[in-house]
């Protein structure tokens, strides 16, 4: 019998733990169980026919850890994966109706951003192991134990695109329902559905009566076949010895009442023997699966949250380049750091979701994607929406995006319909559908839900779920065609009551070219929730905006009992904020307190009577100056020169604001590269120097943390840097440290390098070929100084 | 291998503060109640998590043998553990969350991530103190030397990928190491001890070998203590 058909409608047997009877035969701590597939093959075969005999219909072969990082230099990933699969044939051979699957299990390094191995690279290690176990004739791709969402990810897209078989994917979880790397059930469930595995579910870690509510919860995110793994208990402690806390017995019962829930892919993970699977199958075998309910909940998500859209949902604007200098020229400089601190603060002003477009002429759209989804993963774990025109961009983002994103868009042309809704299907994401077309926006609401009607119609025929369309009616500009703005309304409420699906618009476009943009904003925006909008696309960090969602939930019923509501403003009723007051407090002082907002004010004021240049040159570097000589002395410590650089940043940032209203080029030509190097991802010192640099009227251009060599190339090019300062913390990565400034040299950049880290010291910088060694912030702002001739 | 149950413990303040470079500055009240909410942010993040084993010693002529297999090449170590007929090899980490949380400060209050990254740097080393004290009562011993760690005296970190496969701590910890060595989550740490029932440990070597800071190469580092 086939294997796609065997599962069908029918409980389903795995095995239980392979290592657990392999632990007992005397494996030494480190070594690798895989290398008994050559070694030993009887034993393993031995151990298959075990469970294929105890009832067994389907077991894993010995290739848990048989990738690239984790076998010994001298031994192929071929050949072992090639004699696991060999071993479980032959085992399955002895029977009728028994199936093998290839396992694979992670590969022993954390992914980006949360680690250096990059999504690309994973990728390429499970390709490996794949296509040499579908070569060989397993029936299904199992990828099992896995703990951080992006690497299941990688693993179940290259067993999609290098083998036909079905994808098999389980995780593990701890007892607060997330993984080790905060990734909760939801997330896993809705990013493997929508990647179209076959079958999706828990193992290892904990035993079948904590795996109860787990596998309930898993019941309400999923339509696929749930598979439930369990170890047999709880690991104990007992004489010095380690044991399982639960019978043979007591295992079995709890996974009946698992079964019951329509769990229909049942075995065991680690502690759990061939008694564990006779038991268990002979209680459940020839049993037909529970039904369960449907699962079709709208949501996205990332690899450590998820947002249902049972609301209004903010979609955050910022991260967009349209009509922004700034922005645009952070682009083009590659620089990361201006961008992640975009989405840091909207995080923070409340937006639900992030919009991520990075569209800029002359610059490699698909590339940029990559590198800003990559980048705002690592700060903050909103789920994204891919933003763009271009399906090369748009499939970059999605690729690397590790959970479940929003496609913002498609539109009714068919141009675009047959271009992005195959690309939102293969990777299981929702889609945002335009009312326009070839003929452009539609006057009428009408003809917007007409093209509305469309888009879902075809998204649907393509496979994607209904629940994943989004629609957004368009908001046109209302000085230029008022006559018709309010026709988005009309539309959005037609399609919300005809199609039943989720909505979005694009909120402040409403009020372009007019006075007081927030106050028509505000009550267009208001308006469009009560006519059914769910997902806004605005700038959270616009206070009454926040504040309308929360008004909105409270009238609707949704935040029950004013929960949220009070929470947020009943600071506000009982102390109303009070502006910050500078008055009779001079600049020195507040940038020396870390006020601010006092700060800001203090500038705006000096800014009437003094030039800017004068401000700079006579108040806030001597401040500077001050400060650091304090923190030098140790009069203050690091927290209160942090605080003091925070203020004057924003004073800093004031006095720019002023330059650039009076002239095109507020930059003082001062370019300076960071990057924490290849291999390292500690970059909070990085980030001190950064602050102080800033302080000191240096355009910083932050590369981010683990950046490519090529990357420190390319931005000191383009952007004609001649001071780079690089930083490593630890002896095995000043390597990374080595390679770029090798790289440098090599191609001929003009600029001189200044690097800094725990470990370095001058002799070691200047081993490695660096012109500078700082010790920390204040000696690289000085060195930066003296650089650039300031006195 | 085995996880062992660890207690949520609070960084301490006074740790905090050195780990920050203080020096009897003078801390305004916003700064204090900053510290006090950074600390306690830290102790709720954390899901610190613990796995260890025990080894039998073998000495060998260039260092130890743990557990017939894991050899670890260091004079530093065979002297610790010169006493010693069984080894305590634990890691112990405070989960991935706290990493998340100071990147996310470091966009928009540096301050506050250098606090918060001081306040977790405390609570490993509390959590080590405690996870020593925990294994000392759990295994019966009567006394135990200090801890060591990769990276101290002659122990390098490139050795730290094959400690973690030992204790299988990618999968029952959630700790694993980059190519480049680095642990992750990265507030995690490695360590052996040495189990010394019967020795007396008092001025003996392995009472001297306690790495000091005085013993260590990096004569700048604003942390040497002596």
């Amino acid at each position: 019998m086939k294997f796609a058909d065997f599962i069908k409608n029918r409980s389903v047997f795995l095995d239980g733990g392979l290592g657990t009877v392999l632990q007992d035969k005397k494996l030494r701590p480190g070594e690798n169980p895989q290398l008994l597939n050559l070694t030993d093959p009887q034993l393993i075969t031995g151990i298959h026919e075990m469970y294929y005999a105890a009832g067994s219909d389907i077991v894993l072969t010995n290739t848990f850890g048989a990738n690239r990082l984790k076998l010994p230099g001298d031994v192929s990933v071929e050949s072992i994966v090639k004699a696991g699969v060999d071993c479980a044939k032959a085992a399955a051979a002895e029977f009728e109706n028994k199936f093998v699957a290839l396992d694979i299990g992670p590969l022993g390094q954390l992914l980006e951003p949360m680690g250096t191995l990059s999504f690309d690279e994973a990728y390429e290690m499970f390709k490996e192991q794949i296509t040499v176990g579908a070569e060989c004739g397993a029936d299904v791709i199992y990828i099992e134990t896995m703990t951080d969402l992006q690497e299941a990810r990688a693993a179940v897209l290259a067993a999609k695109e290098n083998s036909c078989l079905p994808v098999f994917c389980t995780m593990s979880f701890e007892q607060d329902m997330r993984t080790f790397t905060g990734c909760p059930i939801s997330a896993m469930a809705l990013t493997l559905t929508g990647l179209g595995c076959d079958a999706i579910g828990i193992n290892c870690s904990l035993g079948p009566v904590e795996m109860l509510p787990m596998a309930e919860e898993l019941t309400k995110w999923t339509n696929l076949p749930i598979i439930i793994k369990p170890n047999a208990g709880l690991p104990q402690l007992i004489d010095g010895k380690s044991r399982y806390s639960i019978t043979v017995e007591q295992f079995c019962e709890a996974m009946a009442k698992i079964a019951d829930l329509g769990v229909s892919l049942l075995g065991g993970c680690c502690g759990t023997t061939p008694e564990y699977i006779r038991m268990l199958t002979s209680m459940l075998k020839g049993k037909t699966p529970a039904l369960r309910e449907k699962a079709a909940r709208c949501a996205v998500c990332s690899g450590s949250k998820t947002v249902e859209i049972d609301r209004v949902r903010i979609i955050g604007e910022r991260i967009n380049p349209t009509g922004k200098k700034l922005f645009q020229q952070a682009l083009r400089e590659n620089n990361i750091g201006y961008i992640v601190k975009q989405a840091a603060e909207q995080f923070d002003g409340g937006a639900d979701i992030l919009d991520i477009n990075v569209g800029l002429p002359q610059i490699d759209e698909p590339k940029m994607m990559k590198r800003v989804v990559g980048a705002v993963q690592g700060v903050v774990n909103l789920p994204l929406q891919i933003d763009s025109s271009d399906i090369k961009a748009i499939e970059a983002g999605l690729r690397c995006f590790c959970g479940k994103a929003i496609v913002n868009s498609v539109n009714g042309s068919k141009e675009s319909l047959e271009a992005v809704l195959p690309v939102v299907k293969k990777y299981g994401a929702c889609v945002v559908g335009l009312t326009l077309d070839e003929k452009g926006i539609p006057k009428t609401a009408q003809e917007r839900f007409d093209i509305a009607q469309r888009i879902y119609d075809r998204a649907v025929s393509v496979g994607i779920p209904p629940q994943d369309i989004i629609i957004d009616c368009l908001t046109l500009t209302s000085s230029a065609e008022q006559e018709i703005a309010y026709e988005t309304l009309t539309a959005l409420k037609m399609v919300k009551e005809r199609l039943n699906v989720k909505t979005a618009l694009g909120v402040s476009n409403i009020s372009f070219g007019l006075p007081a943009r927030e106050r028509l904003n505000l009550t267009f925006f208001t308006l469009a929730m009560a006519h059914g909008l769910d997902l806004p696309i605005i700038n959270p960090n616009v206070k009454s905006i926040v504040d309308a969602v929360y008004c909105f939930h409270q009238l609707k019923n949704i935040d029950r009992g004013s929960e949220n509501y009070i929470e947020r403003f009943s600071q506000e009723a009982s102390a109303p904020a009070v502006p910050a007051k500078a008055e009779g407090k001079s600049i020195e002082y507040c940038i020396a307190k870390g006020l601010s907002e006092e700060a800001v004010q203090c500038c705006r004021e000096l800014l009437k009577t003094v030039e800017p240049f004068e401000l700079i040159q006579t108040r806030l570097m001597p401040c500077l100056d001050g400060i650091g000589e304090k923190f030098e002395k140790k009069q203050i410590f690091l927290p209160q020169l942090m605080q003091s650089a925070t203020a004057a940043k924003a004073a800093f940032a004031e006095v720019r604001e002023f330059m650039s209203r009076s002239s095109n080029d507020a930059q003082t030509g001062k370019k300076v590269i960071l990057a924490t190097v290849k291999g390292d991802v500690h970059d909070i010192g990085k980030s001190i120097v950064k602050a102080v640099l800033e302080n000191y009227g240096f355009d910083v251009i932050d590369l981010g943390y683990n950046v490519p060599v090529e990357t420190v190339v390319e931005a000191a090019r383009e952007n004609s840097v001649r001071l780079v300062g690089l930083s490593a913390l630890m002896t095995t990565t000043l390597a990374g440290m080595e390679e770029t400034i090798r790289a440098l040299r090599d191609n001929n950049i003009d600029c001189k390098i200044v690097v800094g880290g725990a470990v370095l010291n001058p002799d070691y910088a200047r081993q490695m070929g660096a012109d500078y060694y700082a010790k920390d912030a204040q000696e690289t702002a000085r060195i930066a100084r003296e650089f650039f001739g300031q006195a | 291998m085995y996880v062992l149950q660890l207690d949520r413990l609070c960084p301490s303040r006074s740790e905090t503060l050195r780990y920050l470079g203080h020096d009897g500055q003078d801390i305004s009240g916003d700064l204090d109640c900053s510290i006090s909410k950074c600390i306690g942010m830290i102790g709720r993040t954390a899901r610190p998590r613990c796995v260890y084993d025990v080894f039998d010693v073998c000495q060998r002529d260039n260092g130890v043998l743990l557990g017939g297999s894991l050899l670890l090449r260091s004079l530093d170590v065979k002297r610790l553990l010169r006493d010693c007929k069984k080894a305590v090899l634990f890691a112990a980490t405070l989960g991935g969350a706290i990493d998340n949380e100071i990147r996310l400060a470091q966009e928009l209050d540096p301050a506050k991530a250098v606090i918060l990254n001081a306040a977790a740097a405390a609570l490993i080393e509390q959590q080590c103190d405690s996870i020593e004290a925990k294994l000392k009562k759990q295994l019966n011993a009567q006394s135990i030397t200090r801890r060591f760690s990769c990276g101290y005296g002659d122990l390098p970190l490139e050795k730290q990928p094959e400690l973690l496969r030992a204790l299988d701590a990618q999968r029952k910890i959630g700790l694993s190491v980059s190519d480049g060595g680095i642990m992750l989550p990265k507030k995690s740490v490695t360590a052996i001890f040495g189990i010394c029932d019967g020795a007396d440990l008092s001025g003996s070597d392995a009472d001297l070998c306690k790495i000091k800071c005085t013993q260590c190469q990096k004569t700048d580092c604003v942390f040497r203590r002596g």
